[in-house]
């Protein structure tokens, strides 16, 4: 299982998890209005921000998205 | 024999419920629909109206809410109510609940999202959102939007809910939602509906970003306070923003300069209810560390206008029917305007049934916006 680093690595994992490429603007839009990350535009200090990293895993994890296993 | 139903609507002004039911059923006409919604002003009996609709209509799916105010394009006002009936050349499959958040909106959403599920015969998470659509009337009057919609997206993440908060008057003290033949308070009415044709999600606004923005440097999201900006007393900062002193700063602005979150060019608008001390009160909830535009007001006639055709644009089919979530806050820009018919007639292309809301939906809470589902 590898650890997420980066919030750019958090994104590109979680495009690869989606079904289809349109479901990621659905997802993207619930972990901003949760987390204020957008995983589209990542800003400078938010990208290897650890504990912010942890908290859009989080969130995805209560949505049933597991980034290093299971699916949506 | 079943018919199919073109989209009809209907409009009351009867403020006796009873009076306000067989108005809205004559109005509907013959008709076979798979689903009715109805909207009405929260000091009417909703159980009667929805039963009476129920009754009417037996093999449809009732539900409906309180407002602050109602429309269609039959007509417009406050005290009343509408309603909209969908047939079966618009809606193939609905399924419909409450979601009674007595213990808690975790529970109350997981609860109704099995029943949703249930009706349907497969999980809502797992529901192609290409074909199908959530559509969500929820409580309005105790601040809970976020976690429902955080609720609804984490149970059916890929499934977008469209909706808004019930009104009452923009009081916050007390709405309803119906559905299953059944009225509630503490409650959302939660529908899954599977579109017969191509659909738009509608969340339009008629306001644009300004270069001006700042950073929330203090915030308690739970209270929808805003303490800090760019960290600075968030009442100085905003008032410096729009151009005046504190000791000027009122509902006016508030109403006139919400501040937006932009998200891929769109904006999520957050409004100002009022300063708290040197806070500032919102309808919705920010985040520490997000930053936020000052927001600079369109025409929203013009606004209404095209959100039918903007919304439908990618799908090369022309509207033919909208349920629609308005915000109060639009309902009272037009009201001082004094523009409220130009509004209401600017909507009126097409067929529809819509409330002034205390609040919009769309994957997460909004609020200065239209919101709605808008079917081909």
């Amino acid at each position: 299982m590898t650890r997420i680093q980066t919030m750019e690595a958090l994104a590109d994992a979680l495009r690869a998890r989606l079904p289809l490429p349109s479901n990621f603007y659905v997802v993207n839009t619930r972990l901003i209005l949760q987390t204020g990350v957008n995983l589209r535009k990542i800003k400078d200090e938010q990208s290897q921000d650890q504990a912010l990293i942890r908290k859009v895993l989080d969130a995805l994890t209560r949505m049933g998205v597991t980034i290093e296993g299971g699916s949506p | 024999m079943i018919k199919n139903l073109a989209p009809r609507s209907a409009y009351t002004a009867q403020t006796d419920s009873a009076l306000a039911a067989a108005e809205l059923i004559a109005g509907l006409g013959e008709a076979t629909p798979k689903l009715v919604v109805f909207f009405a002003t929260v000091e009417q009996d909703g159980t009667l109206i929805g039963n009476a609709l129920r009754i009417r209509f037996p093999e449809a799916h009732v539900a409906g809410c309180s407002s602050n105010g109602e429309f269609s394009e039959q007509g417009h006002g406050t005290g009343g109510a509408v309603a909209l009936a969908l047939g079966s050349d618009v809606i193939e499959q609905v399924a419909s609940t409450l979601a009674i958040l007595d213990d808690g909106v975790p529970v109350g959403i997981e609860t109704a999202a099995a029943v949703l599920s249930a009706q349907l015969g497969q999980s809502i998470r797992d529901l192609d959102p290409e074909h199908w659509v959530g559509l969500g009337f929820l409580e309005g009057a105790s601040g809970r939007e976020e976690k429902i919609n955080e609720a609804l997206g984490n149970i059916a993440p890929l499934l977008p809910f469209v909706g808004g908060s019930a009104g009452d008057r923009i009081r916050f003290e007390r709405t309803w939602v119906y559905a299953s033949g059944e009225l509630r308070h503490n409650a959302c009415a939660l529908l899954v509906l599977r579109p017969a044709r191509p659909f738009a999600i509608l969340k339009t606004c008629h306001f644009v970003a300004t270069p001006a923005e700042v950073t929330v440097t203090k915030a308690d999201p739970d209270k929808r306070l805003i303490h800090e900006l760019d960290g600075r007393p968030a009442i100085e900062r905003y008032a410096e923003l729009v151009g005046v002193s504190v000791a000027e700063l009122g509902f006016p602005h508030f109403l006139a300069n919400p501040l937006g979150l932009m998200i891929d060019g769109e904006p999520w608008l957050r409004s100002l209810v009022r300063a708290q001390g040197s806070s500032l009160f919102f309808a919705c909830s920010v985040l520490e560390g997000m930053t936020l535009n000052l927001m600079q007001a369109q025409d929203i006639v013009e606004n209404a206008a095209t959100a039918f055709s903007k919304a439908t644009a990618p799908l090369g089919v022309p509207p033919r029917a909208a349920i629609l979530f308005n915000c109060a806050y639009r309902m009272i820009e037009v009201q001082i305007k004094g523009i409220d018919d130009a509004y209401h007639n600017a909507l009126s292309s097409v067929v529809h049934a819509g409330l002034h809301s205390n609040g919009e939906s769309y994957l997460g809470h909004i609020n200065q916006t239209l919101t709605g589902i808008v079917f081909s």
